[in-house]
């Protein structure tokens, strides 16, 4: 049954984002087209041209992206709301499934285009500027002071780090530091989508109903604001880091050798908390799915 | 309002039982038993400490005027509510998957999302219930002239409430609760449905018909449930309203009478 509610949940929400992602794509083609022209050739006018052009290109891409994430984060938690608690809720609520799997379907969907949205965003912005950048850069192509937009990244994360005053780290150690705060993202959005399906939930539940739709964002808060609360006073009492250097991972909880390890240049990811908001959502989850078996009223 | 003629209070309970209270043969015989239930609104009580039963394989009427309880009863019933107070068994059984399972419900308003196609709407159901039949549906989609890849956003008003009737009747539920049927169906259109329902149910299950339109669907009533200011008023079957000499609205107005007026 999950994977039914999973396949239709999925469908919903891209139906609510699909024309986003479609404008993202045409924004993209017609960058990817305009890279195949010269620009060059026509001198420094030309490149000038270019760069309005391109620009241009690459504003709209971002601004296209942001829209994105907001038009996916209304659709997703407006699709909840309308889908468990609205008209739509007369047949959700009534599916002889438990309502675990209700929330979970609606949670790893809606996570997962949350994450998309902001993920196509980041690629957007970050991809834009180095698009930009790459033009640039092709006004000194064959100078000596050329360098590969690739070159140029590097040569940034190396003057950051002396200026951070550690060594610069491998490109291993970088792309696993990179993993880790992906997933630790990846797991704060989802950890923040079902803030959002709690605040929902909550909202629809007696006595919780009476502050309508300023209950919905103070439910949201709060649990958002216990949940922080609570795993910083563990994270300050407990650290515990992952170091990474060129071939494993390792565990500690002295602050000397996270020190240590980027001046080796070794880099070291904090685990604490991200363990503890976690084990919250765990129990966030349940409570959830209690509230929505045993407490909540569908309009 | 008429006068109990039999015991007033229901067996093991101590309540105060409805006009036409019918003792219980057998538990596994009811369809619905409900315990001292009380809902209400911000403090406006809706249902006041009701009990009753109702027997299972009958086509039973429950009516009563606007803002009575109906819909909240059948909220309660279906599962959509949970903030109230009382006991109440669907098939024997606590709501919750396996009552659900068993239970056909159909609401007095739209629920499939708008950007559903009638065969997405097959699809949904064949997918969740296992009672289901979908050849059925699509068989009756096109003896109604729904178009399968019509969507449900460019459907009149009519042809939603169509679509989800044909929906729930494809079903071979053991109770079916159809929550105003005739609500918002103009008069020639009613007959086509109230046709669909009873050639559809299946046989020996339990049809619960919400609706006020008392004169157009009185005669396919086994069973009647009344409420009215909170209580249950009549609960009865139909021979023994009939043995008064009256038609179910004469009743339903006598008994109604005072009851109107909801708190």
């Amino acid at each position: 049954m999950l994977g039914r509610l999973i396949k239709n949940d999925f469908k919903a929400h891209a139906s609510a984002v699909y024309n986003i992602y479609i404008a993202m794509g045409i924004a993209g083609l017609v960058m990817l087209i305009l890279m195949l022209f010269d620009w060059t050739k026509g001198g420094e006018k030309s490149l000038g041209v270019g760069m309005a052009i391109k620009g241009v290109a690459a504003f709209a891409l971002c601004v296209i992206a942001f829209i994105g994430v907001i038009m996916t984060f209304v659709g997703v938690f407006s699709d909840f709301e309308r889908g468990m608690y609205g008209k739509e809720g007369h047949l959700t609520m009534t599916l002889p499934v438990k309502s675990s799997s209700l929330l979970l379907s609606k949670w790893i969907s809606g996570s997962f285009w949350v994450i998309l949205s902001y993920t196509a965003f980041c690629a957007c912005f970050f991809g834009s500027a180095l698009y930009l950048m790459r033009h640039s850069l092709s006004i000194v192509e064959g100078n000596e002071m050329y360098y590969s937009v690739y070159e140029l990244a590097k040569e940034m994360i190396a003057q950051l780090c002396e200026t951070a005053g550690i060594t610069a780290p491998s490109m291993t150690v970088l792309m696993n530091l990179v993993s880790l705060y992906a997933i630790d993202g990846g797991i704060r959005a989802c950890i923040f989508v079902l803030l959002v399906y709690f605040g929902l939930t909550l909202s629809h539940c007696r006595p919780f109903n009476k502050l309508g739709k300023i209950g919905k964002v103070l439910y949201f808060a709060g649990g958002f604001a216990v949940m922080q609360t609570f795993a910083g006073i563990v994270t300050s009492l407990i650290k515990i880091y992952l170091v990474i250097s060129e071939d494993a991972f390792t565990f500690t909880i002295s602050e000397r050798e996270v020190e240590k390890a980027w001046t080796l240049g070794y880099g070291a990811f904090p685990i604490t908390n991200l363990y503890c908001v976690a084990m919250l959502a765990v129990v966030l989850f349940l409570g959830v799915a209690y509230l929505i078996d045993r407490k909540v009223n569908v309009d | 309002m008429m006068t109990p003629d039999i015991d007033p209070q229901v067996p093991g309970t101590g309540e105060p039982q409805a006009y036409g209270y019918e003792p219980a043969p057998e538990k596994k015989q009811f369809a619905f038993k409900v315990r001292g239930l009380t809902k209400d609104y911000d403090g406006h009580v809706v249902l006041d400490n009701v009990s009753f039963d109702i027997p299972a394989g009958k086509i039973v009427g429950l009516l009563g005027p606007n803002g009575c309880g109906k819909t909240t009863l059948i909220k309660i019933l279906t599962g959509l509510i949970h903030d109230y107070t009382g006991v109440v068994k669907v098939g024997g059984k606590s709501i919750g998957i396996a009552s659900k399972a068993h239970l056909a419900y159909l609401p007095d308003s739209t629920y499939f999302p708008q950007r559903f196609r009638t065969i997405d709407c097959i699809n949904y159901f064949a997918d969740f219930f296992v009672d289901f039949d979908r050849m059925k549906a699509i068989q009756f989609a096109g003896d109604f002239g729904l178009d399968l890849n019509q969507r449900v956003k460019t459907m009149s008003k009519g042809m939603q409430e169509k679509l989800q009737l044909l929906m729930v009747m494809s079903r071979d539920a053991d109770i079916y609760v159809l929550d105003e049927p005739l609500g918002g169906v103009d008069p020639a259109a009613r007959s086509v449905i109230l046709d669909i329902i009873m050639s559809n149910y299946k046989e020996n299950s339990t049809v619960v018909l919400s609706t006020h339109l008392v004169n157009d669907l009185e005669h396919s009533f086994d069973h009647v449930l009344m409420l009215g200011k909170g209580s249950v008023l009549v609960n009865t079957g139909i021979d023994t309203l009939r043995a008064t000499g009256k038609s179910v609205e004469e009743i339903f107005k006598e008994v109604i009478g005072d009851a109107w007026e909801v708190d």
